[in-house]
């Protein structure tokens, strides 16, 4: 054949083969629909045969959803006249899918076909898919008692859903099906050919098959179980009577029917020598409720409170407290006095479920001296929670145990009225925080009865008390803010601080009350002091500021303090004025405590302002502000911050000219106020050159009160001027010709002159944030120098770390004097580089450095670095 | 051919034939302990039974037919089932079937009746004419009696299934009036009505005589769907689709007016699902000439019907009679 040929006909028979699969989806989808119509308007006879072949295809289900009535009720007729087995299960299968009204009919009609339909109605009963289950039930429970042969294989079925529709229809069926149960429930061991596993499936089956008859299933049990000869058989009727009648569950059983099961659990509860039988006989008592009460059920409980097993004394509690009468109240009470092991959690729930009639019982078993009865009082009392039960239950926050304070300080949390505010605030001072904190929480709910109490708390010299009774004002705000207000003025400094705290705390609400205190000049200044503390603690900046920026330039001393302190605390840039403007104020302690604010103030333009107080005001105003802009420089930045990134900073502005030699004039003037001198020296540390060596060297002699703070900024001054050497390379040349700084040599001959230690000690710092600017003076002074300060120099060596490795390993090289040696070893450990282990690792023996002097040189370093570390912060 | 060949061939043959002499055999054994689980008890082990028997055909049928016999009950219920289901039609399994329709057992009657409508077996005709017509039977054996007549388009059931249909309770009074009601706080409440057990065999005996299709059928048809006298809603439905099926039929043309008529009627009957009937029915049903504006009228008139799928079904009708919704 050609292939031109053989191509085409391939083509052709392609093309046929598709057109043969368009047609035949084409006719699948239409198919269902066709099938519907017939159905819906075919004649009888077509409408069975489609019927027919719907059930062949497994497609009736199919067909019936979401099709008009008339659709479905044909079928349903069909279904009834083709009668097979597998078109009655497909039936079942689809009843959910059909109308309520349809559905009734299909239900009929299975059930007409009565022991026919048995076997696909089961087969349905074990489908996998709920929806086809569903259809099953009803039909079996109208055919009756013929499907009790079929149904009772599946009791041990694998699935669970198969049981539990066997256990749906035999609830139903009832009395015609329970003497298999009954058979069933009794025996107490699986047969021969049974598994453990399959023979408690079945029973529990049968057990859940009597529940599900409710109140049909009472007669059986009571008729065959409940006096069997085997306890766990008698034991499980009494469980199960009570959970048939139970009347607390949503749809219980009528009262007339639950109380048939009174008698027989009552005789089992008096009489039965088994007490896991008493035990449920007393359980199932308990869910009686009405009936329970009305039918002499309380009675026979009180009395075995008294039985000689605890679980039959516990299951005895726990059921008067469900059926809640409050005459067992005293009973149960007694018990926990007298008898209660085994039974206390029981009892407690049974008295926190009978209530408030309970309290007058309980309230004596709070002062018991045992503790197990008096936390099970406290607890049963907290959960009752009614009002009855504050006043016992604020008598419990002084017991010794603090659980038992625990559980009535919780319970105060939402209980407590104004009743037991003093015994509230008295717990304040608990030592237990569970307590305290509820107290706290319990006044704050009290709220304004409360704070008369709580006033009197942050006077009371316990700050714990007054820091709980503070945050408890704070919660109650707004009603405790007259009264905080009245305490700011109290006599009691303890008082007036944390009344200012809650104050702060309480915020906006307060603001008006404490400004009008403030600006009342009536009042004691140490009380508008306290309301400008407050004020600032209340971070309300637009109300408050003005009020404290005049205060702060008006009133007394005590008060400007505290103003300026609050303008701080509230963080407002606008605060910078009356801040610069205190440095002139008319006391010099107002004068300080500006200065010192300003040191660590950064809001603003902090810098513009303090140039401009530089050329105003008496030298004093004019010394301060000349120290606050040091404070505010580069250096003093870097300093506080670390030794890092100074390159970083050259652009940094430097501060006007004059501030050097007002602090020099400051340092140098005896008569210049002691603080401001100090600060002046810090000061110079920070901005000073060597102009200002000249002033601070006479400060650096013992006794000095100055000397700590000269020594510190001689370093300071030192490490800046080495610094700028090295940008301009200066300073390599000087190293190399071994010529350290004049702060170098000045805080050296500090630290070789001065017996005071902490001085030696600021020198050493001094020295040890020069960087290799005095490394050679220190080593050539290894050579005059006696043991003591020896120690000194290698610890400094030590604190300078890298840069002063090359010069130690190169003088170790060059010195003769074998002592000398072993000191320039003893440095190289504490200098700890690479290059210094390294040599250490090849030296011999006895040419390692003396671990004694090694040990001293460490202690030392460490307090060098530790000084450093805290200057800087 | 040469001999090896041949011998060969003789071989093949002989396995062959030993495959399947051992496979019939295997079928047989296990057909015969089908047979055998005929007789369990539970119902659901039989079913599975019944299933498997019914893929193997006609041929069981004849196996079945000492089963017919058998003392148990429950083999004999269902191997009449079993007998529709695989369609065995062999004289002797009509004849055990048609003996059925008269055992003692209510289950075995009325397997046997359905099997005898499942088979269409004319031979069991006045048998189940008998069963129909018998008020002594149960009301389901009635039922499945009558569904079968239906199957075999019998007209002298006819009667018996009038009668049948016929049977009815009395439909119960409307309560009264509440200011009645009110003025006489003392009087009794109204007796329950009786039980409707026969409700069922009427809705088959409906379904029955829409199948066979005789004017007589219409007439007694065009009764059941009055609702003052058929109480059971059900049935009154049963009928009114019944109609439709029977006026398909030549020989009830003539009876189309009064088969109308009562369609017409059933329109306005309280329950909806009987409305739905009737529309649907009026859909398949072409009225008469003098008809037509009635049932135009009726029709749109349930446009508006309370009932979803009334409305649905008037409006199939109004598109299937090609009525327009305005007039």
């Amino acid at each position: 054949m050609q292939p031109e040929v053989r191509r085409q006909i391939v083509w052709i028979v392609m093309t046929a083969i598709i057109a043969s699969l368009v047609v035949f989806a084409s006719y699948r989808r239409h198919e269902m629909d066709q099938m519907r119509k017939i159905i819906a308007a075919g004649r009888p006879e077509e409408r069975i045969a489609t019927v027919r072949r719907l059930v062949a295809k497994e497609k009736l289900a199919e067909a019936l959803q979401d099709q008009p009535r008339w659709v479905q009720d044909h079928a349903v007729e069909a279904v009834a006249e083709i009668g097979s087995q597998e078109a009655l299960f497909q039936l079942t299968g689809a009843i959910y899918l059909l109308d309520d009204p349809v559905a009734a009919r299909a239900k009929a009609v299975l059930t007409r076909f009565d022991l026919m339909a048995i076997g696909p109605l089961v087969k349905a009963l074990k489908d996998k898919d709920a929806n086809v289950r569903a259809g099953a039930a009803d039909p079996l429970v109208s055919i009756g008692e013929s499907v009790i042969s079929s149904l009772l294989p599946l009791m041990d079925a694998w699935d669970q859903y198969v049981r539990d529709g066997v256990v749906a229809v035999f609830g139903r069926i009832g009395l015609p099906v329970a003497p298999d149960l009954i058979a069933q429930i009794s025996r107490t061991e699986p047969l021969a050919e049974e598994t453990p596993q399959r023979f408690l499936w079945k029973r529990d089956t049968a057990v859940r098959s009597i529940l599900a008859m409710k109140a049909v299933g009472i007669q059986p049990v009571i008729d065959n179980l409940i006096t069997h000869k085997e306890e766990d058989v008698r034991a499980l009727a009494c469980q199960m009577l009570g959970q048939i009648a139970d009347q607390t569950l949503d749809s219980p059983i009528p009262p007339e029917e639950a109380s048939r099961v009174l008698e027989p659990l009552l005789t089992r509860l008096n009489s039965d020598p088994a007490w896991t039988v008493r035990r449920k006989a007393a359980l199932a008592l308990g869910g009686l409720m009405d009936v329970g009460r009305l039918g002499g059920a309380v009675p026979a409980l009180i009395s075995h409170l008294k039985d000689p097993r605890p679980e039959v004394k516990a299951a005895s509690a726990e059921a008067l407290g469900r059926l809640g009468d409050p005459a067992a109240a005293g009973p149960l009470v007694n018990t926990l006095l007298t008898n209660r092991t085994g039974a206390v959690r029981e009892i407690v729930v049974a008295l926190e479920r009978i209530g408030r009639p309970a309290l007058p019982a309980l309230v004596p078993a709070l002062a018991t001296p045992e503790l197990e009865v008096r936390k099970a009082a406290t607890e049963a009392v907290a959960v009752i929670g009614t009002p009855d039960a504050v006043v016992p239950l604020a008598g419990m926050l002084k017991d010794s145990d603090v659980t038992v304070r625990r559980l009535a300080s919780d319970a105060l949390r939402s209980l407590a009225d104004a009743r037991v505010v003093p015994q509230l605030v008295a717990s304040l001072s608990d030592p237990d925080w569970h307590v305290y904190y509820a107290c706290r929480d319990a006044l704050a709910n009290v709220g304004p009865a409360a704070v008369p109490g709580l006033i009197q708390a942050l006077g009371s010299g316990n700050s714990r008390a007054a820091h709980m009774a503070e945050q408890a004002l704070a919660k109650i705000g707004g009603p405790a803010v007259n009264a905080l207000v009245a305490a700011l003025v109290s006599p009691n400094v303890a008082t007036r601080q944390w009344a200012a705290v809650a104050l702060g705390d309480i915020g906006e609400p307060a603001v008006e009350a404490t400004i009008a205190l403030l600006n009342d000049t009536t009042k004691p200044a140490y009380g508008r002091a306290a309301a400008a503390d407050a004020l600032g603690r209340t971070g309300v900046k637009k109300k408050v500021f003005e009020s404290l920026s005049r205060v702060s330039a008006t009133q007394e001393p005590e008060v400007r303090k505290a103003a300026l302190q609050a303008l701080v605390r509230l963080a407002d840039e606008r605060s910078t004025q009356p801040l610069v403007a205190a440095l002139e104020a008319p006391t010099q302690d107002v004068r300080s405590v500006a200065m010192h604010l300003l040191m660590n103030w950064r809001l603003g333009d902090l810098r513009k302002t303090l140039e401009a107080a530089l050329k105003r005001g008496d030298l004093n105003a004019r010394r301060r502000a000349a120290i606050v802009l040091a404070q505010q420089t580069i250096s003093a930045a870097t300093n506080i911050v670390g030794e890092s990134g100074l390159e970083m900073l050259e652009k940094a502005v430097k501060p006007p000219a004059e501030t050097e030699t007002l602090l020099a004039a400051a340092v140098a003037d005896p008569k210049e106020q002691a603080d401001v001198r100090k600060a002046a020296v810090q000061a110079l540390g920070y901005v000073g050159t060597e102009r200002a060596l000249e002033v601070l060297k006479p400060l650096l002699v013992p006794g000095n009160p100055l000397a700590t703070e000269a020594a510190r900024a001689v370093a300071h001054i030192g490490r800046r001027i080495t610094e700028e050497l090295y940008r301009s390379g200066e300073q390599k040349a000087l190293v190399r010709h071994r010529q350290a700084s004049e702060p170098a040599r000045m805080l050296l001959d500090l630290l070789k002159s001065t017996k005071d230690d902490a001085l030696r000690l600021s020198a050493a710092v001094g020295l040890s944030l020069m960087n290799d600017d005095p490394v050679w003076a220190l080593l050539d002074e290894l050579a005059k120098a006696d043991d003591e300060i020896r120690v000194w120099i290698v610890a400094i060596l030590g604190a300078i770390g890298k840069p002063a490795s090359d010069a130690s390993l190169d003088a170790r090289g060059t010195i003769k004097d074998p002592k000398v040696k072993e000191w320039v070893t003893v440095a190289l450990p504490l200098i700890g580089d690479a290059q210094a282990l390294d040599l250490l690792d090849h030296l011999g023996e006895d040419e390692q450095p003396n671990p004694a002097y090694v040990e001293a040189g460490a202690k030392i370093k460490e307090r060098i670095l530790a000084a450093r570390a805290g200057s800087a912060q | 051919m040469s001999r090896k060949t041949l011998v060969i061939l003789l071989l093949v043959v002989l396995v062959l034939s030993a495959v399947w002499a051992l496979t019939a055999y295997q079928r047989a054994r296990k057909t015969q302990e089908l047979l055998t689980a005929l007789a369990e008890r539970d119902d659901a082990a039989a079913t599975e039974a019944m299933a498997q028997l019914r893929h193997r055909g006609p041929k069981v049928g004849l196996r079945l037919v000492g089963y017919l016999t058998s003392e148990n009950e429950r083999v004999r219920w269902r191997a009449a089932v079993l007998c529709a289901e695989v369609g065995a039609k062999q004289s002797e399994v009509v004849d055990g079937l048609v003996r059925l329709l008269v055992d003692p057992v209510p289950a075995v009657q009325r397997a046997a009746a359905l099997a005898c409508g499942a088979l269409q077996l004319e031979e069991a005709e006045q048998p189940l004419i008998a069963l129909v017509s018998n008020k002594e039977q149960t009301p389901s054996s009635r039922a499945f009696a009558a569904e079968a007549l239906g199957s075999l388009r019998s007209e002298d059931a006819v009667e018996p299934l009038t009668t049948l249909l016929r049977e009815r309770p009395p439909v119960p009074p409307k309560e009264p009036e509440a200011a009645v009601a009110e003025a006489k706080p003392t009087a009794p409440a109204a007796p329950p009505p009786p039980p409707d057990d026969l409700w069922q065999a009427r809705w088959q005996a409906a379904m029955a005589l829409g199948e066979i299709g005789t004017a007589k059928c219409v007439e007694v048809l065009a009764e059941s769907v009055r609702a003052d006298l058929e109480p059971r809603i059900d049935v009154r439905m049963a009928a009114a689709y019944a109609l439709a099926d029977a006026l398909a039929n030549p020989d009830a043309r003539k009876a189309l007016g009064t088969g109308v008529d009562a369609l017409l009627q059933a329109m306005s009957d309280e329950a909806g699902d009987v409305r739905v009937a009737a529309a649907i029915s009026l859909a398949r049903t072409y009225p008469p000439k003098d008809k037509v504006p009635q049932v135009e009228t009726t029709l749109r008139e349930h446009l508006d019907d309370d009932h979803y799928w009334v409305r649905e079904a008037v409006k199939l009708a109004m598109a299937q009679l090609k009525i327009s919704r305005t007039g």
